[in-house]
C-alpha cells in the first residue's frame, strides 16, 4: 500500500518549496495505487457492489411464473415444458457466458390442482407402483462456442398421485387411492460450470413435467421457476 | 472518518504557523495511510469486475465422475457454494426418475426408530457435506425425493376357501426429515404422510470460521414393522430417489 511520509515543519524553520510540495507530490502518486490496506474496516457497503453500468448486484435473479388460476393438464410420459393456460412456456432466458467454476442456482415450485387418477399401482413386474408417479425436471439449454443448442438436466424430482393409504384398503373395489389434491411441489439445485470461461453460453432454463402412465392426468394450477447466477 | 476537509483554512497574506500546516497535512495523510472508509469511496468505485473470479473451493474437492455421491464447491469474493447429491437420475449408474437409488426394507433391513443417518445406508456413506466455512451465514436447502408407505401387498383374506387379495399399506405411517449442521438439528420437514414426495427443507444458521458437516436424517414410523401373521408377501419399503444438499456460505 502507499505510505506517504511527511517532513515535519518546525517553528522558525524555513521550508523549501520542494519540502512543502513533496507530501502533495507523493500523495498524487500514492492515490493511484490505493489498495485494500488503505481502507478501514467495514468500509464496503452493499451499495458499492452494484455495477452502475448494468445495475446488477453480485447475484442476478431470473424469474418466470404462471400464477394461475386456470389449471393446465399434463399426461405425457415424455417430459414436456410446463406452460400457462395460454401456452406460454415457463422458462427463463439466461443468455450469458458463465465463468469457469461459476454456479447457477435453480429453484422451482408450484401447486397441483385436482389430478385425474385411473391407475396408481401395477401389482406385477418391474413397474410395481410406478404408475402412481409424476415428476418434474429443470432443463438448461446451452451452446458451446456458438454451436448448436444442447441441453442438460439440472435435476429430477418426483411425486405420487395417491397415498395408497387407508382408503385403498381393498384394491379390487377401489381401483385407485384418493388423489392428493392441492399439494405443492418444490425443489432446488445448483449447477457448477466446469468448462473454460467464454466458451459456454447458457441460454434458457425450462421447467418440465412428465407422468409415468398416460392414463393419469396431472393438473397444475400455478408454477414458477427461478434461476440465480452467482456472479461474485 | 468521513471525507477529509482542511482543518485550518489558510488565507492570503495570513501568517502561517507550522502547526497549521502540520495539522492539515496530517489529516490528509491519515486518510490515505489506512483509514479510508465507505464515505471516501463513491458507489461506482467498486464494481463486480473488481472481485476475483469464482474458483474451485480449497476445502471441498469436486468428485470424479462415476462416484456414488456427487460433490461440488466454488468460492467467490462474497460467498461460497457447496453441494452434495446422490440421485438415481445421475449417480453413478443412471436409471431414471422412476427408479429409487436406495430401497430400505423396513421389515428386514437395519434401521432405527430415532433419526436414521443416510450414511448408514449403501452408497450414501460419502453423502455428508463437509467443508471449511468462513465466518458468516450458511443458507441452503436440502431436497429429498423419497417414498414411503405406498406399497400394496398380498394378504390372506379367507381361510376356507384359502384366498388372498391385494391390500394397501401405509395406514398410520409418517416420516420426517431433518437437516443437521455439525450434529445439531437446524430444520425439519414436519410429518409427511404416506406418498412419494420431494421435500425441500430450507435452512439458515450462523457459522464461524470452522469445519462444517451438513447431512440429512429421517424418522419413519410404520405399523407394518410391528408384524402381521397373515401376510403372505412382506415388504415395507422406504425408497429414496434422490437426496441433495446445497449451501451458500455468505461471508461478506
Amino acid at each position: 500500500m502507499p505510505i506517504v511520509e511527511k517532513i515535519p515543519l518546525l517553528p522558525d524553520q524555513v521550508p523549501s518549496a520542494a519540502e512543502l510540495n513533496k507530501v502533495y507530490d507523493d500523495l498524487a502518486v500514492a492515490t493511484t495505487a490505493i489498495d485494500e490496506d488503505n481502507g478501514g474496516s467495514n468500509w464496503l457497503t452493499y451499495a458499492h457492489l452494484i455495477d452502475p453500468a448494468t445495475n446488477e448486484p453480485i447475484n442476478k435473479l431470473y424469474f418466470a411464473a404462471y400464477n394461475g388460476p386456470t389449471a393446465v393438464n399434463y399426461n405425457s410420459t415424455v417430459f414436456q415444458s410446463m406452460v400457462s393456460n395460454t401456452g406460454t412456456i415457463t422458462e427463463v432466458n439466461l443468455d450469458y457466458f458463465p465463468n469457469e467454476t461459476e454456479v447457477l442456482r435453480l429453484h422451482m415450485s408450484g401447486l397441483v390442482g385436482v389430478p385425474t387418477v385411473n391407475v396408481d399401482y401395477d401389482f406385477v413386474g418391474a413397474n410395481l407402483g410406478k404408475p402412481n408417479y409424476y415428476a418434474f425436471r429443470i432443463m438448461v439449454t446451452y451452446s458451446d462456442s456458438g454451436g448448436p443448442d444442447q441441453n442438460f438436466i439440472a435435476g429430477y424430482w418426483g411425486y405420487s398421485f395417491t397415498t395408497n393409504g387407508l382408503n385403498r384398503y381393498d384394491t379390487t373395489s377401489a381401483p385407485t387411492g384418493p388423489s392428493i389434491n392441492w399439494q405443492t411441489f418444490q425443489a432446488s439445485t445448483i449447477v457448477k460450470y466446469k468448462g473454460t470461461t467464454g466458451v459456454r453460453q447458457y441460454k434458457k432454463a425450462i421447467l418440465q413435467v412428465a407422468v409415468f402412465d398416460n392414463s393419469n392426468t396431472l393438473s397444475v394450477v400455478r408454477q414458477s421457476l427461478q434461476a440465480v447466477r452467482a456472479r461474485k | 472518518m468521513s471525507k477529509v476537509f482542511t482543518d485550518i483554512p489558510i488565507h492570503n497574506l495570513q501568517q502561517v504557523k507550522p502547526e497549521s500546516l502540520n495539522r492539515n497535512i496530517d489529516k490528509y495523510l491519515e486518510a490515505f495511510n489506512g483509514t479510508l472508509d465507505g464515505h471516501n469511496f463513491p458507489l461506482e468505485s467498486v464494481v463486480t469486475t473488481d472481485f476475483f473470479l469464482p474458483r474451485d473451493s480449497n476445502s471441498l474437492q469436486d468428485t470424479a465422475a462415476g462416484t456414488d455421491v456427487f460433490q461440488r464447491g466454488t468460492s467467490y469474493s462474497t460467498q461460497a457454494y457447496y453441494q452434495t447429491r446422490r440421485s438415481s437420475s445421475f449417480e453413478p449408474t443412471i436409471t431414471d426418475v422412476w427408479t429409487p437409488c436406495l430401497t430400505i426394507n423396513l421389515d428386514n433391513d437395519s434401521w432405527s426408530k430415532g433419526f436414521n443417518l443416510l450414511t448408514e445406508f449403501t452408497d450414501f456413506e460419502d453423502f455428508p457435506l463437509t467443508f471449511n466455512a468462513i465466518e458468516g451465514q450458511l443458507v441452503g436447502c436440502a431436497t429429498i425425493d423419497f417414498e414411503h408407505g405406498t406399497q400394496v401387498f398380498e394378504v390372506v383374506v379367507s381361510d376356507d376357501p384359502p384366498l388372498s387379495g391385494s391390500r394397501s399399506r401405509g395406514f398410520e405411517w409418517w416420516s420426517e426429515w431433518g437437516v443437521f449442521v455439525n450434529n445439531v438439528l437446524v430444520a425439519r420437514s414436519g410429518l409427511i404422510f404416506p406418498r412419494r414426495h420431494t421435500v425441500q427443507i430450507p435452512f439458515t444458521v450462523p457459522v464461524g470460521s470452522q469445519q462444517v458437516t451438513i447431512d440429512v436424517r429421517f424418522i419413519t414410523v410404520t405399523s407394518r414393522a410391528q408384524g402381521s401373521p397373515t401376510l403372505e408377501v412382506t415388504s415395507s419399503e422406504f425408497n429414496i430417489f434422490s437426496a441433495e444438499i446445497w449451501v451458500r456460505n455468505q461471508i461478506r
